[in-house]
């Protein structure tokens, strides 16, 4: 019997050391969690971090960070940790000036001000738009300001006041003006290009900016027939034929097996066109 | 020796049951866990044999393919899970932290809704943008492998989170089959109807056939099964000038926004032209089914065409081989394809053309659980059952439709060639669950004759006024909680933004942030726009 326990206690003591040997760093198991968007289990293991960590360190700020973000997004969602999250993530801005983590807790507790996310929960766009502004005040040229800025837009163009949506077009302009290479720019002519046609009802100006959108380079993966009908839709409603031309045939050309293909042949018949051959990428199986 | 057998047996047979219990677990360590073999599990619905058998075929062929490359073991072990049960089985191991390493994602809210696929599979965007190394010395060789799919794999792109999370083997499509010598004997002729009229025509001699005979022959085996898929090829066809009408974005779809808008604005009801001739058309052919088809089943259905009971039956490519299995030498099979009603006399008005099937594909779709430890191998896996000769070897067995370009469809097969000449787009009216439930349950008597097209109108009318403001606040709701689970994702990627050593790695990051931006910006443009809409049009 006593060799029997002195092999279990060798065991236990064997497989608590192969266990230490294989430790990550606590940190790095956070943020592949967080990457893993397991919020429940990131936020349990980025508090033993945060309260290791001394105030106002990197460790700190980081784990804080996850913790911040795990509340804010894990579920369901609980009124007492969403509160939290917000706290956390204005600890952040108050003990992290001037590093670039600053403008990230910013720009989460920006989004997070605006959501809605538990019984009576109210939109706050009005703390949105500053911290967004606070964004773009303090860490001009940043990307996160690219991002502020287009969430800020955002605000004032989903609204039902033309007066605030032309603010937010003009908004995003001149942003588009200063940053013109930003990480942003075609979903901001793209949010500018729905606002003419839908909210404002020029069908002009929205094929305009769709088409500076394309021409600077639509978000990856973008499904481009979508994209094209789209296009030449609101082009033919606006009675710009050319373009309404141009953009039916590149939905039957460019796209590989498009299932708006045969209809944009359908339509430039309509507008006296002879449509380009339909591609088949079945035929060769056939053959 | 009777009674120590009386005595022991028991003990014995417990006995033997431990050992071989602990003999298989031994055993099993060795082969799958032993330290030097990697193990990659693969769960599936298909119990059909010839599809395991086939996956089995590639699975041997890729572990010695792997081992001669890199000079490790590898494992990979089918986990064929019942249709029933499988939904439960995906759900329960993912939540649980043991999910496969692949899984066909079908059947389970997991592997559907865009926040869970987003939290658990991993995107596949960038390795499909790289070539297939296994393509190299062939036409496809530098070739992303994305563009070596029949249809760029389009049919796989998830339109929310702006990125492919699965990879399939097969694609399906669907058509009448018939019993040429049955249709010969009657018709008269081997030619086919060419219209949907003709269609009507042969219909109604098979019918008199088996009046004037007394053989219980009926034109097509019905089922529910088979009612939906008249249904999927008609319904649409004939819903597609209102589609259009209604479709204020352009994407294709009317849905249920839009539907509830438009019925506002006046521009339909369920009295809509449109709509009574779809459904007039739908209860018009399911008189040609058998007598009680509403409580068949789809194997009585596929049962009444073997036993020769019917000419015809509607069904997909995948049922192909176990169809002529079934008849054997008892009769020549045919297929074609449906006749939708262009040149009707009424319908024609509507029905402009047939259901493009451009975008079909995705069939078999594999995904992988970012829980597995080996997602490099489960790619190079895919990858390699992917190769045009393994696909075409693989549904070759199976008579499935290959994916990959370039594979030959066996002659059996050709008639199910996807048509790329049709419209897409669906009219969705069904804004409420009463709605739903109503017009999934009233269709059963309108298609079998019970009530009329009008009175299934008025019905559906009657609700759609009374639960529409509910329904269309529901489905708002829901999308809005949609949109809001992008985010939780988009916050994962910002909290990463910046991070990291490796320049490339940054860009993926800056890439995925983009996606993600415009599929928020989509999302909350859609629900605003949806909110404003409601306000203005709720009386």
């Amino acid at each position: 019997m006593r060799f029997i326990n002195l092999f279990f206690a060798l065991l236990m003591l064997f497989i608590s050391f192969s266990s230490f040997a294989k430790t990550e760093n606590p940190l790095d198991v956070v943020n592949k969690e967080v990457a893993y968007l397991n919020y429940n289990k990131s936020a349990k293991l980025a508090e033993q971090v945060r309260l290791k960590s001394k105030v106002g360190s990197d460790e700190w700020l980081k784990s804080t960070l996850a913790l911040a973000i795990s509340l804010h997004q894990c579920q369901p969602d609980v009124k007492s940790e969403k509160i939290r999250a917000a706290k956390l993530y204005q600890e952040i801005i108050d003990n992290s000036k001037n590093k670039p983590i600053q403008a990230k807790a910013m720009l989460l507790l920006a989004r997070f001000a605006s959501e809605r996310d538990y019984l009576h929960d109210k939109s706050d766009k009005a703390k949105s738009r500053e911290l967004y502004g606070r964004i773009i005040k303090e860490w001009p040229g940043s990307k996160l300001s690219d991002a502020a800025a287009l969430f800020k837009a955002q605000l004032d163009i989903y609204s039902t006041n033309k007066a605030e949506i032309l603010k937010g077009i003009n908004f995003t302009l001149d942003w588009i003006k200063k940053r013109p290479t930003n990480l942003f720019a075609s979903l901001q002519y793209q949010l500018i290009a729905r606002a003419y046609y839908r909210d404002l009802n020029d069908p002009l100006k929205s094929v305009e900016y769709d088409l500076e959108a394309e021409k600077i380079g639509l978000p990856p993966l973008t499904q481009m027939d979508y994209f094209y009908w789209n296009v030449a839709n609101v082009a033919e409603i606006g009675g710009q034929t050319n373009i309404a031309v141009k953009y039916y045939k590149k939905v039957i050309t460019d796209v590989v097996s498009s299932g708006f293909a045969y209809e944009s042949q359908i339509r430039l018949k309509e507008l006296g066109i002879t449509p380009p051959e339909l591609v088949d990428p079945f035929a060769e199986a056939v053959k | 020796m009777k009674d120590f057998i009386s005595k022991y047996l028991g003990a014995a047979i417990l006995s033997g049951v431990i050992i071989l219990t602990i003999a298989t677990v031994f055993r099993n360590h060795l082969v799958y866990e032993a330290p030097d073999v990697t193990t990659i599990n693969i769960c599936h619905w298909q119990l059909e044999t010839g599809f395991r058998k086939a996956l089995q075929k590639l699975i041997d062929e890729y572990e010695k393919i792997y081992f001669n490359k890199h000079g490790k073991k590898i494992k990979i072990i089918q986990l064929p899970i019942g249709e029933k049960g499988y939904t439960l089985y995906v759900n329960t191991t993912i939540i649980g932290g043991t999910a496969p390493d692949i899984i066909e994602k079908a059947h389970a809210k997991i592997a559907d809704e865009p926040a869970y696929i987003a939290r658990f599979f991993v995107p596949l965007s960038r390795d499909l943008a790289e070539p297939n190394p296994y393509n190299e010395g062939t036409e496809f060789e530098g070739v992303p492998w994305r563009e070596t799919f029949f249809d760029g794999l389009m049919s796989c792109y998830n339109r929310t989170l702006l990125d492919y999370y699965k990879v399939p083997f097969s694609m399906f499509t669907i058509r009448l089959y018939y019993n040429k010598d049955l249709y010969k004997k009657i018709i008269g002729k081997d030619e086919l109807p060419k219209t949907y009229g003709e269609l009507l025509e042969v219909w109604a001699k098979i019918k008199e056939y088996a009046r004037k005979t007394g053989r219980p022959i009926v034109p097509i085996a019905g089922s529910k099964v088979q009612s939906d898929i008249f249904g999927y090829k008609f319904l649409p066809t004939f819903f597609y000038t209102l589609n259009r009408k209604c479709d204020y974005d352009f994407n294709g779809d009317a849905d249920r926004y839009e539907a509830w808008r438009a019925f506002k604005e006046k521009k339909w009801d369920f009295q809509a032209p449109q709509l009574i001739s779809a459904w007039q058309c739908m209860s018009e052919m399911a008189q040609n089914f058998q007598d009680g088809w509403v409580a068949a089943q789809r194997d009585d259905a596929a049962f009444m065409f073997v036993q020769g009971r019917s000419v015809m039956i509607a069904s997909g490519s995948w049922d192909a081989s176990s169809l002529i299995d079934q008849v054997g030498d008892t009769f020549n099979v045919g297929i074609f394809d449906f006749l939708v009603p262009t040149e009707h006399p009424i319908y024609k008005k509507y029905v402009k053309g047939q259901v493009s099937e451009a975008t079909t594909g995705g069939g078999i779709p594999w995904s992988i659980t970012k829980q597995s430890k080996n997602k490099d191998i489960c790619i190079d896996f895919l990858r390699f059952c992917t190769t045009k000769k393994n696909n075409q070897q693989f549904n070759r067995a199976i008579t499935w439709l290959p994916i990959i370009k370039g594979c030959k469809l066996s002659d059996v097969l050709i008639p199910f060639k996807p048509e790329v000449r049709g419209f897409i787009g669906s009219f969705v009216f069904e804004i409420s669950q009463e709605m739903r439930l109503r017009a999934q349950g009233d269709k059963w008597d309108l298609f079998s004759g019970r009530i009329s097209p009008q009175q299934y109108g008025e019905a559906l009318q009657e609700i759609f006024i009374r639960t529409g403001e509910e329904g269309y606040l529901d489905t708002l709701d829901n999308d809005q909680r949609n949109g809001r689970n992008i985010d939780r994702v988009l916050s994962s990627y910002i909290y990463g933004w910046g991070e990291g050593t490796k320049q490339e790695e940054k860009k993926a990051t800056e890439s995925k942030i983009i996606q993600l931006m415009s599929s928020v910006q989509g999302h909350a443009a859609n629900n605003f726009e949806r909110e404003k809409m409601f306000e203005k049009l709720k009386e």
